[in-house]
Formats: structure tokens, C-alpha cells, sequence
């Protein structure tokens, strides 16, 4: 019986829809859903390899348990006894607060709420969701509220609009906003796209103008911006925020910037005299008050325009607002945990869903999974964590199971199984197993339902960290970029277009681990001939953090004294600077200070 | 009327969609091309299936032929991996590494056209700048330039 059976992608948050064809049940062919209006039949190409995720030869076929330093297969059943037993025994004589969880953002939103209720019934309160590095700036400005928010649009909305502000490179990040960003500029007369980025990206070819900013002076941009705006007192236009951008200098922000004046102020003109307008910010490494920036701008630029924000994650944002509402305020947060971990205060961890080495593979995380007693970990494929693993359990992917997730747009999407697990389980499975069985076999802890707290918490979610405009002008206005005389170098975190987040799934795919599978850095043409650096060539990338050999590829992207590296790759999150963003309570990247020398 | 993949130059972000979606049911071996010129535009080079197909010409064995339907398709049992239809090709489509020693040949999907669908590359594309139609069809804007019967732009090669 040949059946077809609709999905969407959890590579991104745009959440692309897709139809697999089942065959009896099995798997069979990828199609193209051209009903869905969000996509309309695209997929970008980390999508295209959706099958892979259930039909990889690395899916991991089976539940095991490591007994003096090797691994044993063992059944399910008794995986989970295990793990509970260990975890019991070591909650029993150090008390619950020596239990550690962290569970992946890119699980369904009841998984999530269910991983952190139950533990929070067992009375773990070290418990948190990994939000993913390249999103976890941006997330914790979801929680800024304003007395007066601008509008949050949905996806579909953009091809509507007359003017977009792309922040980043969306076309990388989610390749088919391609066909909307296209309807805007070649569907319209006077249509405009500004793009805000330091990289002449795919995304830059396509604007009416570039503002080539400085890495890490966007929101300082957008400021220049709104203050262009709110100075020109002509057209009648609300002023009520003109008071908080009075002492900025535009020859200051032009200058720290390295945008002409001039471009910003048509810029800002540009965007305040569209009818319909939106911004879209595409998350990374620089974006401490970019939401906020972008929502006064919007406030500013006149009634109905609105703010899109996209994330590296599928469901980042169901994940954050699940953990703003079911954590309470001073429970452990995942930077904490992992300390807690490293100084030996948790003695037992459980990962759901997140390959905790490769993610954040920081010095204390190594030094915390080192001195755990005791880690379990369940995954889709076999991670780099489960190295120091003692129990490994199957997880199903997000096809094989039922649940709901929040893209883009605060689109609440639900999902039902494409097709049954073969040899894995899903998260919720899994979890009411290890969580009853450490009760004693009572059942699910407290007769949780998973549905009902995740419906619950994202209703309940709210934007309750008070923001004014004074602060954040403030602090925008005080970011500066570090470079030091060893390292002359800016190191940029930039994503590829082959892979999602970091890695650990994509790397699994065959073509885009052929397409790139060796960890590049993208360096200014004229500084490769300043250092002899051919292109294709092996290259030392040297950090305070340790170093890394290279292939060097000569490009026009980025500008001299600038050079980019994926973030795909473990060897190259090794070197980066990863830092704890204390709003969000979450890691997250800090460009920073690199040398080049040349390999043979 | 024979429907060919044509291709709007302005429109394609180099999002390498095509390949992705050509690989995966094709042994993850895409049957077209990407190239990046001067990193100032993205040229996907599927194959035209040409009406005077050089590759055809350039096969030595047969493998190659133009069929009824306006298909250029390579039999794999005749192919010898020669790589003469590779170097023929004006275009570049054909990409330059063999697979399980036969050249990546674009079939137009044929298993999907039968049944009423269109090829991977066409419905997966993310930018609408791949198109597959009829001749007739895909004569539009005036101002556009036509390169080889297959392939428009405005203004090729503008953008910087």
C-alpha cells in the first residue's frame, strides 16, 4: 500500500514541509509538498536528505550498556533499568541535587516539557534545555518586553511586504525565503531590501542596498537608524522615542560602524517610507540587543511593521519558551550544570537528545564528563559524547514520533509519524521509563501529561523581562570589538549552507559531508597574498584557546583583517570562544581574536 | 510539446538545492553542476537535453542517444566511462567525477515525469529560478536575455 505521509524539517526554523512516500509502512521516496504555504514544494538541501535521517547506516540499532570500559548490547528494557538503578543509587547517597539533565532543543515541545516536569517531580532540579549556541543570544531577547512591542509576523506575510531589513544572511540560514524575498523584489515596483551584514553573501547579491557593517555593530546600525528616523521632524510622525537617541552622534555610528552616513540615513528612509515592511533577523553571534533594536525601529517606522526572527534550530523557540515557564527562576541553568558537573557536585548526568562534547566542547565540559560517576545517553546517531557514555539508548528522530514544535513566526506545528521506529524509541518512551522505574514502577511520575503541560506552558509564555529604551541604547551603544596585536585577526562563526547547527546530525548526511566535510576558513583575498596563502592551501588557525590546520579558501566575502569558519565542525568549536550569555542563562560565541600562519 | 528545465539567472541564491535533491535518490551523486562565478553569481548547469546533443555525438559506444521522447539518456550497460561525453558537453552539466564509473547523466527524472510529476531539481528549487515547461511557455519577459535557448536573465551577471 502505497501511502503518502506529510512531515516538516527541523533543520531550521522555518519548518519546510515535505511528503514521504511509504511503502507498506516503509519509507520509500521523498516528495515535494507544493500545498504547503510555507514553502510551496522547496527544500533546501539539508531537507532534501530527510530520508537519511531515518535510513542512515549510523542510526544507532540498539540500547547498550558499558561494563568494564566496554560497551555490551543489552535490550531496552534493561537500558533503562540500569540507568535508573545508577541514577537511584546515586541520587540515594548524595541526595537529588547530584542529578544533572540536559535535553536537546530539537526534540518535540511535549518531550521537552515532559523531560523537565518529571525530573522536577523526582525533585531534580538541575534539569535544562541546550538551547543551541548560534540561537541562544537572540532567544533571550524573546523575553524582552516593551510597553510597545511591534508586531511579531508570520512567515507567510513576507512576500507581502514592500520593504524588508534582512539582518544576516537568510539565505544561507533558510535558502527558501529565496522564493518569497524574490516575489518582494521582482513582484513590487520600488520594492527594497536592505541587507545588514559584514559578508557580500548570497543574500547581499539580491538587496537594493548593502550596508556592509563592522561584525558585531548590527544593533548599533539599526540604532543609527532610529535615530535618523526620529531626527527628522518633518511628516508628523510619532516621536515619543526621540528623547533616548538624542545623544547619539551619527558620525560616531557611522565611524564604528563602517557604514557611510549617507547610507544609513536613506536606508532609514527607505524602510520608514514603505508601506508594508519587515524585518527579518537571522540569529548568530552578535545579536545582544538586536531583537530590541529591530522592535523600536519597527515602532518608529510607522503602524504594521514587524519582526521575523529565524533560528538555526527547528524548535529553538518552543524549547525556550517551554524552560522560561517550567524552570523556575532559580533552578540550575545548562552553563551551570555543566560546572556543577566539573567541580564534581553532579555526579550523574542525562543527556536526551544533545551530543554535549560536540556542541560545547569547552575545557570544563571535557573535565565534566571525565569526573561524572555516571552518564546516559540517548541519541539518534552515535555522538562524540557517547565516548564517555555508560548507557546508550536509541532515540527516535522527530518522523517516528507524534508531538508539536514552534517555528518561526510563533507557528505551532504539529507532527504525526511518518512511519514506526525500527529499533529506537521515542524521547517520551524512554524518559516515563527511566523516570517510572526510578519511582519504584509506579507509572508515570505524577501522572504527567505531556500535551497538556507543553499546551499549557506556551500559552503561559510572556515577555516579562522589562527592557526600556534608555538601557539598551545604552549598552548597544557601549559594544566593542576586541582585536589584540598576537591575533589580528576577526574569527567569525559563519555557517555553511550544507549544515545546520553544529553539525551532528548533518555530518551524518553522505553528500553534504562529501560537499564539505573538511573544516574550511574563508579568508580576504589580499590577505592571503599579504601571508602567501594559496587557495586550497592547509592553513594554522592559532587562538588563545589552542589551534586548528585549515584549508584556506581566498574569497571576496568578507573584508581584510575578517576571516569565517563553520561552526559544523568539533575541531573548530574547540578553538572558539564560547561564553556564557547570562540572560538567556545559555552558551553561546563571541567572535574573537585569531593568526594565520601558513601549513605546508 | 516536450517540457525542458529552463533556468532564470536572476532568481538562483546558489543554495546548491538541486544538487541535494538530484543526489540523494541518485546514489548521492548529483547529475548536474554548480559553479560560483567570481563569487558574484551561481550557475547551476542542469542538463538542456539539447536538440543537437554533443554528448550524444561524442559517445563512442551508443550509450548516449537522444530518444523519442527528447530525452538525452545514458544506457549503463554500453557506457565504458570514457568521459568523451563529459568534455563534450558545451555547458559543463555532466559533472566531471564518474560514479560507480558511469558519468552522472540527467534522465529528467523520468520515473517522476511518467507519473505526472515534475524533476527533483525543479520542484525543490527554493528560489523559482528553475522552471520546467514547455518552449512556448517560457518566452516571457521581453527584456530578458536568452543564452542557449535555456537560460534567462535581465541582466546577466549583474549583480555584484
Amino acid at each position: 500500500m502505497i501511502k503518502d505521509k506529510k512531515s516538516n524539517c527541523m533543520f531550521c526554523s522555518l519548518g519546510c514541509g515535505f511528503i514521504i512516500r511509504t511503502e507498506d509502512g516503509r519509507p520509500r521516496e521523498l516528495d515535494y509538498d507544493f500545498d504547503n504555504p510555507v514553502n510551496k514544494g522547496s527544500l533546501c538541501p539539508r531537507g532534501n536528505y530527510m530520508l537519511e535521517l531515518l535510513n542512515s547506516p549510523a542510526r544507532l540499532e540498539g540500547s547498550s550498556v558499558k561494563v568494564n570500559g566496554a560497551f555490551y548490547s543489552t535490550t531496552f528494557e534493561m537500558a533503562t533499568s540500569e540507568v535508573a538503578g545508577r541514577l537511584s543509587g546515586i541520587m540515594k547517597e548524595n541526595g537529588a541535587g547530584s542529578i544533572g539533565m540536559v535535553v536537546g532543543a530539537n526534540l518535540f515541545n511535549e518531550e521537552i516539557a515532559f523531560c523537565i516536569e518529571g525530573a522536577k517531580s523526582l525533585g531534580i532540579t538541575s534539569v535544562d534545555v541546550a538551547l543551541p549556541l548560534e540561537d541562544s543570544v537572540m532567544l533571550s531577547s524573546e523575553s524582552s518586553g516593551f510597553a510597545w512591542p511591534a508586531k511579531r509576523l508570520s512567515v507567510k506575510d513576507i512576500e507581502d511586504q514592500d520593504a524588508l531589513l534582512i539582518v544576516g544572511d537568510v539565505l544561507l540560514r533558510s535558502p527558501v525565503t529565496s522564493k518569497m524575498i524574490n516575489s518582494v523584489k521582482y513582484g513590487k515596483r520600488g520594492s527594497k531590501i536592505i541587507v545588514v551584514d559584514p559578508e557580500r553573501s548570497h543574500t547581499s547579491w539580491f538587496s537594493t542596498r548593502h550596508l556592509r557593517v563592522k561584525p558585531g555593530t548590527e544593533p548599533l546600525l539599526i540604532c543609527g537608524m532610529i535615530k535618523a528616523i526620529t531626527d527628522d521632524a518633518s511628516g508628523g510622525r510619532p516621536l515619543a522615542f526621540r528623547k533616548y537617541f538624542e545623544d547619539m552622534d551619527l558620525g560616531r555610528i557611522s565611524e564604528r560602524t563602517g557604514v557611510a552616513l549617507s547610507s544609513i540615513v536613506s536606508s532609514a528612509k527607505e524602510f520608514l517610507s514603505a508601506k508594508k515592511g519587515a524585518v527579518l533577523l537571522v540569529s548568530g553571534v552578535r545579536d545582544n540587543y538586536l531583537m530590541e533594536m529591530a522592535n523600536v525601529l519597527c515602532r518608529v517606522s510607522g503602524d504594521g511593521k514587524g519582526i521575523v526572527p529565524f533560528y538555526a534550530g527547528g524548535n529553538s523557540l518552543g524549547a525556550y519558551k517551554l524552560r522560561s515557564v517550567l524552570k523556575s527562576p532559580r533552578s540550575s541553568r545548562f552553563p551551570e550544570i555543566v560546572g556543577a558537573a566539573s567541580a564534581s557536585k553532579i555526579k550523574a548526568l542525562l543527556l536526551v537528545g544533545v551530543d554535549l562534547l560536540r556542541m560545547v566542547p569547552t575545557q570544563e565540559v571535557k573535565k565534566a564528563l571525565s569526573n561524572l560517576e555516571f552518564i546516559a545517553a540517548a541519541d539518534v546517531y552515535r555522538t562524540s559524547v557517547m565516548d564517555y557514555a555508560d548507557a546508550i539508548i536509541p532515540l527516535s528522530s522527530h518522523l517516528e514520533g507524534e508531538g508539536s514544535v514552534v517555528y518561526s513566526g510563533e507557528r505551532l506545528q504539529g507532527f504525526k509519524a511518518v512511519t514506526a521506529p525500527a529499533a529506537s524509541m521515542g524521547g517520551l518512551t524512554i524518559m516515563s521509563k527511566i523516570f517510572s522505574k526510578m519511582k519504584g514502577g509506579k507509572g508515570k511520575p505524577g501522572n504527567l501529561n505531556p500535551s497538556a503541560i507543553a499546551r499549557r506552558a506556551l500559552s503561559n509564555f510572556r515577555r516579562t523581562k522589562k527592557v526600556t529604551v534608555s538601557s539598551i541604547v545604552k549598552e548597544v551603544g557601549g559594544q566593542k570589538m576586541q582585536k589584540q596585536k598576537e591575533f589580528p585577526f576577526l574569527v567569525v562563526p559563519k555557517d555553511d549552507i550544507v549544515h545546520s547547527a553544529d553539525g551532528s546530525v548533518t555530518s551524518r548526511h553522505y553528500w553534504a559531508a562529501r560537499e564539505c566535510g573538511i573544516p574550511y576558513a574563508e579568508i580576504n583575498v589580499e590577505d592571503c597574498r599579504a601571508l602567501s596563502i594559496a587557495d586550497g592551501s592547509r592553513v594554522l588557525l592559532k587562538t588563545k584557546r589552542g589551534e586548528v590546520i585549515l584549508i584556506a579558501k581566498a574569497s571576496l566575502r568578507w573584508q581584510k583583517g575578517i576571516i569565517s569558519v563553520p561552526p559544523h565542525f568539533q575541531e573548530i568549536r574547540e578553538i572558539a570562544d564560547i561564553g556564557v550569555e547570562e540572560g538567556a542563562g545559555a552558551f553561546r560565541f563571541f567572535p574573537f581574536a585569531g593568526a594565520l600562519e601558513m601549513v605546508g | 510539446m516536450e517540457k525542458r528545465i529552463y533556468l532564470n539567472l536572476d532568481l538562483c541564491c546558489g543554495c546548491k538545492s538541486c544538487a541535494a535533491a538530484c543526489s540523494y535518490p541518485y546514489f548521492d551523486h548529483a547529475n548536474l553542476s554548480h559553479s560560483e562565478l567570481d563569487e558574484k553569481a551561481d550557475l547551476p548547469m542542469h542538463c538542456m537535453h539539447c536538440e543537437l546533443a554533443a554528448c550524444a555525438e561524442a559517445c563512442p559506444t551508443g550509450a548516449l542517444k537522444k530518444e523519442a521522447d527528447g530525452v538525452v539518456r545514458r544506457g549503463a550497460f554500453l557506457c565504458v566511462g570514457c568521459y568523451s561525453c563529459i568534455s563534450a558537453c558545451p555547458f559543463g552539466a555532466l559533472p566531471s567525477e564518474l560514479k560507480y564509473h558511469v558519468p552522472a547523466k540527467c534522465d529528467l527524472c523520468s520515473d517522476r515525469i511518467a507519473e505526472g510529476r515534475i524533476p527533483r531539481c525543479v520542484a525543490s528549487c527554493t528560489s523559482g529560478a528553475l522552471q520546467f515547461m514547455d518552449l512556448a511557455d517560457a518566452a516571457g519577459d521581453e527584456r530578458a536575455v536568452w543564452i542557449s535557448g535555456r537560460m534567462r536573465s535581465v541582466a546577466p551577471f549583474r549583480r555584484r
